[in-house]
């Protein structure tokens, strides 16, 4: 095989490797899918008819949730509008509990801080009967056999004058418990001695 | 008719227009995304999602390069894409690419002017040229298939490859000759009888 040959054998099998034959349904395979691509693309762009349905739909989703959260909070069954603590808030609330405003009352020292927070605690012990939580005012929760219970249920919330001996704490400073302790004399700490250790046979 | 009017036509929504220009360029593509491929199916497969991106593109083809450089490019990168996605076509994947249209070579029909020997011994050069092809990496194959195709110019290879014209000659050139040295140590020199 010479050169030329080798060269015109090379020639025609790397045309042969692109080679294509003719295809006469291509030209309507290609335009059936931009046809086909075309009808999509519109078919996003086209208003869509079931949109008024899909906003009359959420409208009533948004209306029943809304109503059955008033429903709740009318029953009471929400915590914001529970009426036993409206209740409780408004017989403790007006102007007993003192409240303590970090800002404005900042402390000259360290015992007029804790002498300040110990006399709001006890303020608030004595003054406000129905606390928070634990107050004896407040009922306890119905048991469900009890809810079965026909007879008349007593009032929520019952007022009592309730005296408590308000907490004597002593200062800080004034016990002998709290003198300061003072070292009679430093405490001297000797430096460790480690003796060289001869490990000769 | 002009590539031009066709175009004008095909941007106005006449369909018809554009299919002649599918027509037109049907060849050009298809051979361009065979280069790439080697395979039918897919060469087919990425020249008609080529024509499907050149219409969607019509309106910002300038004009500036002809209709089928343009179309051609396209083309090309869409193949490059899915060349790259295709990973088997580097993990031994390519059995049967450039097969296509010959198939086995040896079930060609000799040629009338050929001896029933020459034409053995031409199907075994067919097959060592393909293998030798396919070993090549890309960079040199790619402009070899394309220049050898002789359907583009030196221009359009540079605009596909996105390579200077000076390059792609010289990888063609490059991938010539080394494909020769490969030829001559199987015995398909020129001082060999064969």
């Amino acid at each position: 095989m010479t050169e030329p040959g080798v060269d015109q054998r090379l020639d025609a099998v790397l045309a042969d490797m692109t080679r294509v034959g003719s295809d006469p349904a291509f030209r309507a395979r290609v335009l059936q899918r931009i046809e086909a691509e075309t009808s999509h693309r519109a078919g996003w762009r086209r208003p869509q008819p079931l949109g008024p349905a899909y906003g009359g739909l959420a409208a009533v989703v948004v209306s029943l949730v809304v109503l059955t959260a008033g429903w709740l909070a009318w029953r009471g069954l929400l915590a914001p509008w529970h009426p036993e603590r409206q209740e409780a808030t408004a017989v403790g609330s007006p102007g007993t509990a003192p409240t303590v405003e970090p800002e404005a009352s900042a402390p000259q020292s360290v015992a007029q801080a804790s002498a300040r927070l110990a006399a709001a605690a006890m303020t608030r012990a004595g003054t406000s009967p129905v606390p928070r939580a634990t107050g004896p005012g407040r009922q306890p929760r119905q048991s469900p056999a009890a809810s079965h219970d026909l007879l008349p249920r007593p009032p929520a919330v019952s007022v009592e004058t309730v005296s408590i001996e308000p907490l004597a704490l002593p200062r800080v400073g004034d016990a002998e418990d709290f003198a300061p302790i003072e070292s009679p004399e430093p405490v001297r700490i000797q430096p460790l001695q480690i003796a060289p250790v001869d490990r000769r046979p | 008719v002009t590539d031009a009017d066709l175009i004008a036509r095909a941007r106005a929504g006449d369909t018809a227009a554009f299919g002649e220009l599918v027509d037109r360029h049907r060849p050009a593509v298809l051979r361009a995304a065979m280069a790439a491929l080697g395979r039918h199916d897919e060469a087919e497969d990425v020249a008609q999602v080529a024509f499907i991106k050149a219409h969607r593109s019509l309106g910002t083809f300038r004009g500036d390069s002809s209709f089928r450089t343009w179309v051609v490019a396209i083309t090309w990168r869409t193949a490059a894409s899915r060349r790259r996605s295709l990973a088997r076509w580097w993990r031994g994947g390519t059995v049967g690419a450039w097969e296509g249209e010959s198939g086995d070579a040896a079930a060609d029909p000799p040629a009338p002017d050929r001896s029933p020997e020459a034409s053995v011994i031409d199907a075994e050069f067919a097959a060592a040229v393909r293998d030798l092809v396919r070993s090549l990496p890309a960079r040199w194959r790619d402009p070899l298939l394309l220049g050898a195709s002789g359907e583009y110019s030196m221009h359009d290879i540079a605009v596909m490859l996105g390579a200077p014209e000076g390059t792609v000659k010289w990888r063609i050139s490059e991938a010539r000759r080394m494909l020769r040295t490969k030829l001559e140590r199987l015995g398909f020199g020129s001082g060999d009888r064969r």
